[in-house]
């Protein structure tokens, strides 16, 4: 169990009529950037919420391997003090978690917030809150980071800064729990995802294998004169569509694999949105 | 509790404070009001004017700044990431009736300056101010609980207020009703006492009652605030 970081096992909660998480079982190992991907709605916050320990479950099992001042929180609903600078709001969440002040100028550059550390909070735009709510969730260097759409609404370039800092987390020692709908960040980011639809967890793994095993055994031929065919992997058909067009010179042969969008489509039926 | 923890959350709380005009016209209003009628003649004493303001002080603070100082944490979102980040509600609202207390004294002692009233027991009138207003300032935890954002925390402590400076107001009507309703009040109790101390020399013979209606507040005012915490404070 000690190279768990989380497990859960046949997790159940429900809000009224309505069944917001049915048997959910799953594990987080050490170290792992481990996405949770599914709709607005699918039941991602409400795990993260058990998970914190701000919901009961109705049953099922949790374990977390972390105490509570091991854990960061970044969510849509984490705030800062909007009066005060970058700098103070880091340095009383420095204070709270009795981390020395020269951790907090080292977060700050790596958030690239140092040349705004003077700025207060209300004046910062949307990428840069976002930069400073992370910085203070990973301020007292958790062993366990629980992100809920850490990038939603954010431009490239801030995501990409994003997910360089959650990769040099990862590289440190922390455990990354990661919800998003952004399938393509969560196949950039994520060593193993789970797909969850209407509250049940509908496939899990690691976004390589998954491709492969959803992939739709076909091969891509691209010739030089911009023309293509399409066939199955069996190289015997392979060989006979390059006999047939031996004239033609190829530029490339390539499997069509499925990427995380596709492959949740055809299990649920529904688009991640 | 951890020390450490209260510590970083008064310090940050009265830096917001000062800074957020809007709310901390609470901390002014008292003070400026002594100013306005310290220099008038409303055939008032200086002691009965002293009281006023103490009793003014005693609204606005404990209920209407500790109301709107908690709902805005719960606004901003900054409560809830307190208590993701290790941090007990026990500890958030100590530190913040620490902030609170801490302006009801040095407002206390701003006023007596500023009205230049001579009082021998001023030390024993900060000591019951300080009663009553312990007494009280759950009841402002209670309203910040309750209230969405800072602007429903300022309506609903309004009737707390008007409730607390009804001693004041009910002492110019000859109303029997009115004058019996308002001896429980903790303020009514706290302005006895005080004329028990002026009069009997720091004494505190006859305050038996008084006492009793403020240790009440004191009781009625936490399983106030318990209820409504676990009613409403912890879903929010």
């Amino acid at each position: 169990m000690n190279d768990k970081m989380i497990s859960t096992k046949e997790l159940e909660i429900t809000f009224g009529d309505k069944k917001v998480l049915d048997n959910i079982t799953f594990e987080v190992s050490k170290n792992e950037i481990f996405g949770f991907l599914g709709p607005s709605g699918a039941g991602k916050t409400t795990t993260i919420k058990i998970l914190t320990k701000q919901l009961i479950p109705g049953s099922g099992e949790c374990f977390v391997n972390a105490n509570i001042d091991e854990i960061g929180i970044l969510s849509d609903n984490s705030g800062a003090y909007e009066r005060l600078s970058v700098y103070r709001n880091l340095c009383f969440f420095a204070e709270l978690a009795k981390v020395d002040k020269q951790n907090v100028e080292d977060i700050l550059k790596k958030v690239k917030l140092w040349e705004n550390k003077d700025k207060k909070v209300k004046d910062l735009s949307k990428g840069m809150k976002q930069r400073l709510l992370l910085a203070c969730a990973v301020v007292n260097s958790p062993k366990l980071l629980f992100l809920d759409e850490p990038t939603a609404a954010l431009d490239p370039a801030t995501t990409e800064e994003i997910h360089k800092m959650l990769w040099d987390l990862r590289d440190n020692g922390t455990t990354i729990f990661l919800t998003t709908h952004n399938m393509e960040e969560a196949d950039k980011m994520c060593d193993r995802v789970a797909f969850l639809n209407k509250g049940q967890i509908v496939e899990i793994g690691n976004p390589e294998d998954l491709k492969l095993k959803y992939a739709n055994n076909e091969v891509e031929i691209l010739f030089e004169d911009g023309t293509n065919i399409v066939t199955t992997k069996d190289t015997n058909a392979i060989a006979d569509e390059l006999q047939k067009n031996s004239a033609k010179q190829v530029r490339s042969i390539h499997s069509k694999e499925s990427n995380l969008a596709e492959i949740f489509l055809s299990l649920t039926g529904r688009e991640l949105k | 509790m951890r020390m450490y923890k209260i510590k970083a959350l008064f310090k940050l709380g009265i830096e917001d404070l000062t800074k957020n005009m809007s709310v901390f016209i609470y901390v002014i209003f008292p003070l400026i009001f002594a100013m306005l009628y310290g220099g008038i003649d409303m055939g008032m004493s200086k002691e009965a004017l002293y009281a006023f303001c103490m009793l003014m002080n005693l609204a606005m603070i404990p209920v209407a700044l500790m109301g709107t100082i908690v709902a805005e944490e719960k606004e901003k979102n900054t409560l809830r990431t307190l208590m993701l980040n290790d941090v007990k509600a026990s500890e958030i609202m100590f530190a913040k009736s620490l902030i609170c207390m801490m302006f009801v004294v040095l407002n206390n002692i701003l006023i007596f300056i500023i009205i230049g009233v001579s009082m021998k027991q001023f030390a024993l009138y900060q000591l019951v101010a300080l009663f009553v207003s312990l007494a009280i300032i759950l009841f402002g935890g209670v309203v910040g609980i309750l209230a969405k954002n800072q602007m429903s925390a300022g309506l609903l402590s309004m009737p707390f207020m008007v409730i607390l400076l009804a001693p004041v107001f009910i002492e110019m009507f000859d109303n029997k009703i009115a004058t019996k309703v308002s001896e429980w009040l903790p303020t009514d109790a706290m302005m006895k006492i005080f004329d028990s101390i002026t009069k009997n020399k720091a004494s505190f013979d006859g305050v038996g009652m008084p006492v009793i209606v403020i240790a009440v507040w004191m009781v009625v005012s936490i399983i106030a605030f318990n209820v409504a915490f676990k009613k409403v404070g912890v879903d929010n």
